[in-house]
């Protein structure tokens, strides 16, 4: 956008002291991305501020520009230096006394907030002083008329004069760390050194962008916006590392060692069901086609109780499934599936899950099944998580991760392998 | 391991021919893709690489309709090798193990048996005993 004013500065087809409408459009936006702080920061206001600055040296179209991109972001510079040098510009004050008003006290308001009550105060008893700024000393070769007033010693007030609020300025401004931060002076703002008697202050840090003052002692370690996670997580209750003793993770206070948890699953409420359902159950699960399969479920899940259905889920996965072919397999969660009811296929995936995590822990997938011809037909960890897989992704059915993390379960098992 | 790894790999099969679950499926891709890492990085690695395992993946990875390149491989276990807090979804798992493990292991440190040893030892001084004792008495004889 600088680029596209300097060729129309350039072009000298126009007068001078007319501003083009492309030209002022464009000084428009470019005041009003200066006032909206969250298009553009740091940097890029310096830069953007130091052609404003220029212009405003200047003369003719280049003054126009920035007095018309001054207007738009007049009431949004914060920028301490920047605020200065436009205020040492003698064509502002000259042309635009209005402008340079408004920006005199929008300085005093920034950064010294009595300041410019002192000077209603002293406007009364010295009005040539009035709308002088607290400002810079001018450089040698300009106009005594023009110059910033410094107050010296002897003219200082008796109370409340300008040297105090210098000295006010020596002290560190209070930032509140919520604020928007003035951006970095960079190299276009660099303080005058020998300007002001005293200034800088002691605190030469740059007024960088996101930078924030805090007193000694309070400053907070970590800066980031994310939750601040220990390094090391809570896995549980340590374990105890005596050697000598039998200790039980204190997690499962109801454990049972072992073999007896998989013999207690085995024989889970196994003579609950009754004997006429159970062997309806034997004959309908015993059949081979797959015609019937539709009519059988129907005929099935007429005599199906709702108690019926848990112990029913274990009959199968503990009785049918985990010696089963993976053909039958197959069978079985096409039966199932054919059952309008759907509880009874959700606790046979809670049935499945409690199995396969029980055989886990039992570490039962290394010992496998033997026929009597002596060769590995299959595993239980296999069959029933086969029937598990039928049950739910088969039929397009998810496997949430309430009821089993298959990541959870490959990391768990790596760490506890 | 060996069990988990058949776990999934059971389940992921079933999922060849379906619709939803097909081998395209990212939940489905996010788990091909440990196991592909488990097998390149875990498994050849080792001296003596679990043959139930690698053939378990390997079965899976063939009756995928993709190729293994298409997946990218996942970096789950080798960060909690490195134990690399910048991995988002291992902070997650760990935290999930945390809170509410799969897998209740008791942490019973077994109890060295030593009374068989002892009495194989003795049946060992049993016996030397007594061939000792033939010995002596053929050469008394």
């Amino acid at each position: 956008m600088l680029e596209w004013s300097k060729i129309y500065l350039m072009s000298g087809n126009s007068s001078q002291n007319i501003l083009n409408k492309e030209l002022e459009m464009t000084a428009k936006l470019f005041g009003k991305i200066m006032s909206e702080r969250k298009i553009i920061d740091g940097v890029v206001t310096d830069i953007g501020l130091k052609c404003i600055v220029e212009g405003l040296k200047r003369e003719g179209k280049m003054f126009l520009f920035a007095i018309t991109a001054l207007e738009e972001c007049k009431n949004s510079i914060e920028h301490e230096n920047g605020l200065k040098n436009i205020l040492k510009c003698q064509q502002l004050k000259e042309k635009k006394p209005d402008l340079y008003e408004h920006m005199c006290k929008r300085y005093y308001q920034l950064h010294s907030p009595q300041d410019h009550q002192n000077i209603a105060k002293t406007e009364v008893q010295q009005p040539k002083a009035a709308h002088t700024p607290n400002i810079s000393r001018p450089d040698p070769g300009m106009k005594r008329e023009n110059i910033p007033s410094v107050t010296t010693p002897d003219q200082r007030p008796p109370e409340g004069g300008l040297n105090q609020n210098i000295a006010r300025l020596k002290k560190p401004i209070p930032q509140n760390p919520l604020s928007n931060t003035p951006t970095h002076p960079g190299k276009y703002f660099t303080p005058d050194q020998n300007s002001i008697p005293g200034w800088p202050p002691q605190q030469q840090q740059p007024m960088g962008a996101g930078r924030v003052l805090y007193p000694p002692n309070t400053a907070p370690q970590n800066n980031s916006a994310r939750p601040n996670i220990p390094d090391n997580f809570s896995l549980g209750p340590a374990a105890d590392t005596s050697n000598n003793k039998r200790t039980l993770n204190k997690v499962s206070k109801e454990f049972i060692p072992k073999t007896q948890q998989v013999q207690g699953y085995l024989e889970k409420d196994e003579m609950k069901l009754p004997t006429e359902f159970q062997e309806d159950l034997n004959t309908i699960l015993n059949m081979t086609g797959t015609d019937q399969i539709y009519h059988k479920a129907i005929e099935l899940e007429k005599k199906i109780k709702e108690e019926y259905i848990e112990n029913m889920a274990h009959h199968i996965v503990v009785k049918r499934v985990i010696d089963a072919d993976e053909k039958r397999i197959e069978f079985y969660s096409n039966f199932f599936n054919a059952m309008k009811r759907k509880s009874i296929v959700n606790s046979l995936i809670n049935e499945c899950i409690q199995a396969i995590l029980t055989i886990i822990t039992t570490e039962f997938a290394r010992s496998s099944h033997r026929n009597e011809m002596g060769s590995t037909v299959s595993t239980p960890i296999k069959n029933v998580s086969y029937f598990l897989g039928y049950l739910t992704i088969f039929h397009n059915r998810p496997l949430l991760t309430n009821e089993l993390d298959l990541k959870q379960l490959l990391l768990e098992s790596y760490e506890k392998k | 391991m060996v069990s988990a790894v058949i776990v999934v790999s059971k389940i992921l099969r079933c999922g060849e021919y379906s619709r939803v679950f097909n081998p395209y499926n990212p939940w489905m891709q996010g788990l091909y893709s440990i196991l592909i890492e488990y097998q390149k990085f875990h498994l050849t690695n080792r001296f003596e690489p679990d043959k139930i395992i690698s053939n378990e993946i390997q079965l899976v990875l063939k009756n995928m309709r993709m190729n293994e390149n298409q997946l990218r491989e996942s970096t789950l276990f080798r960060d909690y090798d490195n134990k690399n807090q910048m991995n988002n979804e291992l902070k997650h798992l760990q935290m999930k193990i945390a809170r509410k493990p799969l897998i209740i292991l008791p942490d019973v440190v077994e109890e060295i048996s030593i009374q068989p040893e002892i009495s194989k030892i003795e049946v060992i001084f049993n016996n030397l005993s007594i061939i000792i004792g033939k010995t002596s008495y053929s050469k008394c004889f």
